[in-house]
């Protein structure tokens, strides 16, 4: 049905559609965007599908205009309870990235070429329709993989913040009530650093989270936000201490790319074992071994696009801490260095392994804290990374903090950031504020 | 405005008076530590604010259950005063000896250095004494925690 014909007389042809619909037939508006095509359509007509115009589609990895409109478009389909279809798809890429959009129905050269109309079967009503574009055999809703995975995301990330929700309550129900968070002087479990372990700001440290002892337990809830020239960065994370040995941690980031459209977000899941010692008795300080499993939960079509190998992978870290008293102007000084291994494109938001390198590398982290007080430390931290990517180089993190331990319950710390280049955009740099909760 | 060489000798003499004390004057000793914390008293002050936060705190209370407090005081005081070089001589036993067999755990120790801490954030003493106290005390964990 021709656009001129609905708008010819709109009444008859909604009156043809519902009663295609009630035979069986499955309608749907084409070319959405484009032409006549409007919302009022969308509100009118009784249609099944909407299929979003190709203009949108070609240059979808390079235009992030069109990476907005096609986003946004799924979501008011989906909304209105409509099945989506993207036509035009031509390259894989574009294939992973409307998967990752959660686009029902691909079609397009990248999918497959034109394919013959199905025979009717015999005794069907006389209805003849004009099988006008390339199709992919349409998939049941009830077998859809990528709809699956959009449920399968949808609940886990509702049971994620059931369990955030339910760890805060606890944590603010401990800052109530005289609990002790732990026996370790304040401040020698650091803060949770961006991937969800004790650290600094950017990176692990050799102690383990919160004030636990040997004979005690802490948890830690930490939420942090960082403010770039073209990104915003938040992380949540939760930790565990078990008798300051074993460490556990799981950490969310979300980096939302104000400038060139977008979400990319990361899981992480982190162990840390103490190996030995003490930050403040043992002469050499505190060391620990640690893991972190990286895992892009969305954004995986952009680090694909960009040219990283994979979408997951694990960091491999040795980090140790140590206070030296009275070290400087009368005040102890926390140092930290960290030797990791890894993969991971800027932290691993932008996959892991490239072109340029897909190999491991063996990179340095370091920083130095001054307590000025018992409760308030100031101090650099920095973070040599891998250059993977060929498309955009990658520098080194780096920044200045302050770090407030109100109580052992309680600690908030601001720095300002310098992360480089990020994925070509220069000189990312920024405030950072993240708040800690310890029971 | 004075010719650079004539800037270069007075920044010249202005480093090396700092370097040396300046004026001629007799080089003072620095003070030792028993002293920045304020001698025989500064260190009564401290022995007598810690031993009532450890009478506060129910869990390393429990340790001083079948101790002479009297006794323990004056031990501490000398022990104290002899770690931060004053005049003083300690008859007690040794850090390791005097903790054996006392269960004392990685939180106890812990408990007891935070309260320590907070006695000496209480005196009238610098940041740089309190942490150097805090240093050479520290040094004696491994001692304490031989014999657990």
């Amino acid at each position: 049905m021709t656009e001129s014909a609905i708008i010819s007389d709109p009444e008859i042809s909604r009156r043809v559609l519902a009663e295609l619909s009630r035979r069986g037939a499955s309608t749907a508006i084409d070319d959405f965007g484009t032409g006549y095509s409007s919302l009022a359509q969308l509100k009118r007509l009784a249609v099944r599908q909407l299929k979003i115009d190709k203009s949108f589609i070609l240059k979808l990895e390079q235009q992030s205009d069109d990476r907005i409109i096609v986003h946004s478009t799924i979501e008011l389909g989906h909304n209105l309870g409509l099945e989506v279809v993207a036509e035009g798809v031509e390259t894989d890429a574009a294939r992973a990235l409307l998967v990752e959009l959660g686009c029902d129905y691909l079609q397009g050269y990248g999918i497959s070429r034109p394919c013959p109309r199905p025979p009717w079967p015999s005794g069907s009503p006389p209805i003849r329709l004009a099988c006008a574009n390339p199709c992919v055999p349409p998939r049941s809703r009830h077998h859809d993989p990528a709809r699956h995975r959009l449920m399968a995301r949808r609940i886990s990330r509702w049971g994620r913040r059931l369990a955030l929700g339910a760890t805060a309550l606890l944590a603010a129900a401990a800052l109530v009530t005289p609990v002790q968070a732990g026996s370790r002087l304040l401040g020698t479990g650091g803060v949770t650093q961006i991937e969800g372990a004790a650290g600094g700001g950017l990176s692990p440290w050799g102690v383990l989270a919160g004030t636990a002892s040997d004979t005690e337990v802490a948890v830690t809830v930490a939420a942090s936000e960082a403010w770039l020239n073209d990104y915003g960065l938040r992380v949540r994370g939760v930790g565990v201490n078990w008798h300051d040995r074993v460490a556990l941690s799981y950490a969310r980031q979300r980096l939302t790319l104000d400038t060139l459209g977008g979400v990319l977000e990361q899981e992480i899941y982190g162990v840390k074992l103490r190996l030995f010692g003490d930050p403040l008795y043992h002469p050499w300080g505190s060391w620990s071994l640690g893991v972190q499993h990286k895992r892009l939960d969305q954004g995986q079509a952009l680090a694909r696009a960009v040219g990283a190998e994979a979408t997951q992978g694990n960091d491999l870290y040795l980090a140790g801490s140590k206070l030296f008293f009275d070290a400087v102007a009368g005040r102890n000084l926390l140092a930290n260095l960290t030797l990791r291994s890894t993969r991971a494109n800027q932290g691993g938001l932008l996959g892991f392994g490239g072109d340029r390198d897909s190999g491991r590398s063996l990179v340095a982290e370091g920083s130095l804290g001054l307590f000025l007080t018992p409760a308030w430390a100031v101090g650099v931290e920095y973070r040599q990374k891998p250059d993977n990517l060929g498309f955009a180089e990658e520098q080194a993190w780096q920044d200045v903090f302050t770090a407030l331990f109100l109580t052992r319950h309680l600690s908030l710390t601001g720095a300002w950031l310098d992360l480089g280049d990020i994925a070509g955009l220069k000189n990312q740099r920024g405030g950072y504020l993240s708040l800690q909760l310890a029971l | 405005m004075y010719p650079i060489s004539t800037r270069g000798y007075l920044a010249a003499l202005l480093l090396a008076c700092a370097l040396s004390g300046c004026a001629g004057a007799k080089p003072q000793p620095a003070p030792t530590l028993y002293q920045q914390l304020g001698g025989e008293q500064g260190i009564h002050a401290i022995v007598e604010d810690f031993a009532y936060r450890l009478a506060d705190d129910p869990e390393l209370v429990a340790f001083f259950a079948n101790t002479n407090i009297d006794y323990f005081v004056g031990s501490l005081a000398d022990y104290l005063c002899v770690v931060s070089d004053g005049p003083c001589v300690y008859r007690g036993a040794p850090m390791d000896k005097a903790h054996q067999h006392m269960g004392i755990h990685e939180a106890d120790f812990n408990r007891l250095v935070d309260a320590l801490q907070a006695t000496l954030l209480d005196q009238p003493i610098s940041a740089s004494a309190r942490n150097q106290l805090l240093k050479r005390l520290a040094a004696q964990h491994a001692a304490v925690m031989r014999y657990q």
